[in-house]
């Protein structure tokens, strides 16, 4: 069985796409076309014009062999075993590169990744990994996460984020977000194991009275199960609980690099859709943004009323109005879209749907997610024993980092005070922090703060500040004097720095 | 000789003759401490309701799409 192999320009590729979908899975040439039109231009359309594609026939792919021996080679029909992969370069290549070990390194700095297509007409589009610096537009940062694959005998890497379209057999869009979430973690931390279909319906056997597949989807506390047994400390977020503060959180999670699952859902305005989807990103964000960034108003009297009598104005970087970038299965990778309107690249249909709750996948040991966490460090600065000056303006970004890559950009960050910079190495942290940093309008539009504090995320016993790592803003570092057990504050001046950029990928070219 | 290379023993040190530390044990600084532990108590509260009524929400909501 030989492998057969055909290098395009993106501009040949419908042909070449057809061609293949009629020869390797049997499909008709009208067929083709449909479904080349329907589930694989819109991807194409989104690349750059100096593409090119090199499509390898007889693939094996993990996750569609998985679904193919554990549900259709059941069936009567005869599926295919073997995928097609269409993978991509940005600008030529030719294929006597592939056999000169020369032009490999010049092969990698042009190879963007990769589409597979399964067998399982009409839902043809199966895993991806897809570089965005392969798209057209690209002004957004991103989970991503290095991939190594092979392309015609050849070892290459592409740093992307897993995508799959659902088959609607044995993957919908909810075991779909699962095994993309598992794809991305396993790849990038030891913890964790990459997942397929079976593996999922294996698991979730243990909470369902029904069987799984033909698949049905699963509601959020069946994905937030899975997640918790593939490793996670899983945490779900409702919209109608949460209400003022769901956006902040969101998207705090999200500027913590963390891709987070999204459900989003009409059928309280009347239609019958639920979707999951993943929240990997969001848009570069520009000056004007920040201009824009209205004060920060709360439920929370306590703190409404410090803020008036103390006449501080206090901004959150959460608030920003942004679009976000999406992994959704129903669309090609990167979908970006503002949270009032997650469904904003979908037909009219879909239009009125509303993300209605959302599934963060913690590391088991973060104890104290983002709701306390924050509430901490505002009444910390607004109400603790060294409140922010009265008449301060003061813009806080909050974010978790893992603290191996905290210290790794502080030792990196040449702005940083470097008194406090040897302070905040040589102190001890969990493997993840809660870090805020202080800034105002103006520095944030620089990327720039002059604060920073530093909370253990592994501390959910908030009293007495025991959460506190370090705390340094408008000249003062207070921090716990391990010997009296008190806290200390130690005038300090720490001058502006550049911000913590670590947690998401930039892709702009 | 070895050489200990860490500096925040003696930046601390060198704050603390300088007279620029102070104990936040005083009075205000503990009620102040107080007070925050009240709010936070408070608000936990909150909290714990919004994070319970997520779950018992999250089993009824079916995503196919």
């Amino acid at each position: 069985m030989n492998i057969s192999v055909y290098i395009e320009p993106i501009l040949n590729g419908e042909e070449l796409v057809k061609k293949l979908l009629q020869d390797e899975f049997g499909i008709n040439e009208i067929n083709a076309g449909i479904l080349f039109n329907k589930l694989v231009k819109p991807h194409f359309e989104k690349f750059k014009d100096n593409t090119y594609i090199l499509a390898e026939t007889n693939y094996v792919d993990k996750v569609f062999r998985d679904s193919y021996y554990h549900y259709y080679s059941s069936k009567l029909p005869k599926y295919k075993r073997d995928c097609i992969r269409l993978s991509f370069f940005e600008d030529e290549i030719i294929d006597t590169s592939f056999f000169d070990h020369t032009q490999h390194k010049s092969l990698q700095e042009k190879y963007r990744g990769f589409i597979v297509l399964r067998p399982t007409d009409p839902f043809i589009i199966g895993r991806s990994i897809i570089s965005p610096l392969l798209l057209k537009t690209n002004n957004f940062v991103s989970c991503a996460s290095k991939f190594h694959t092979t392309v015609y005998g050849v070892k290459f890497t592409v740093n992307g984020f897993p995508h799959s379209s659902q088959d609607t057999e044995t993957i919908s869009c909810a075991e779909t977000s699962l095994w993309a979430i598992m794809e991305y973690f396993s790849n990038k931390y030891s913890d964790y194991q990459p997942i397929l279909p079976s593996k999922i319906i294996k698991t979730l056997n243990k909470v369902s009275s029904e069987r799984q597949v033909p698949s049905k989807g699963l509601n959020i506390a069946q994905m937030s199960f899975a997640l918790k047994e593939f490793g996670f400390g899983t945490r779900i977020y409702s919209k109608e609980e949460y209400s003022s503060e769901f956006e902040s959180l969101f998207s705090c999670y999200v500027e913590s690099g963390i891709p987070i699952i999204v459900a989003i859902d009409n059928r309280q305005n009347g239609g019958n859709i639920g979707h999951a989807l993943l929240a990997i990103g969001h848009d570069n964000i520009s000056v004007h943004q920040i201009t824009a960034l209205p004060q920060f108003t709360t439920t929370d009297s306590t703190l409404t009323q410090t803020l008036k009598t103390n006449n501080i104005t206090l901004y959150d970087y959460d608030n920003i109005i942004k679009d976000f970038v999406f992994i959704d299965d129903n669309h090609p990778s990167y979908q970006k879209a503002p949270l009032a309107i997650p469904a904003g690249h979908y037909g009219s249909e879909w239009q009125n749907c509303d993300v209605t709750f959302f599934i963060v996948p913690l590391y088991p040991k973060i104890y104290l997610e983002a709701y306390e966490a924050k509430n901490y460090v505002r009444n910390f600065i607004l109400n603790g024993p060294r409140p922010l000056n009265n008449d301060s303006e003061i813009l806080l970004r909050f974010y978790l980092a893992s603290s191996r890559s905290f210290k790794d950009s502080l030792a990196k960050n040449d702005s940083f005070q470097a008194d406090l910079k040897s302070i905040l190495i040589e102190t001890s942290m969990p493997k993840f922090i809660w870090v805020t940093e202080v800034s105002s309008k103006d520095l944030m539009k620089e990327k720039k703060a002059n604060g920073i504090i530093i909370v253990d995320a592994t501390e959910a016993n908030i009293y007495f500040n025991k959460p506190l790592i370090l705390a340094a803003y408008q000249d003062k570092m207070i921090l716990l004097n391990e010997i009296s057990g008190t806290l200390e504050s130690n005038t300090l001046d720490l001058h502006e720095y550049r911000i913590f950029e670590q947690n998401l990928n930039y892709f702009e070219s | 000789m070895i050489k200990k290379i860490s500096r925040t023993e003696a930046i601390r040190a060198k704050m603390k003759r300088e007279g620029k530390v102070t104990s936040l044990d005083a009075a205000g600084h503990i009620s102040a401490i107080t007070t925050m532990n009240e709010h936070l108590e408070t608000v936990r509260r909150e909290y714990q309701v919004k994070d319970s009524k997520s779950q018992i929400t999250a089993s009824t909501v079916i995503l196919t799409a």
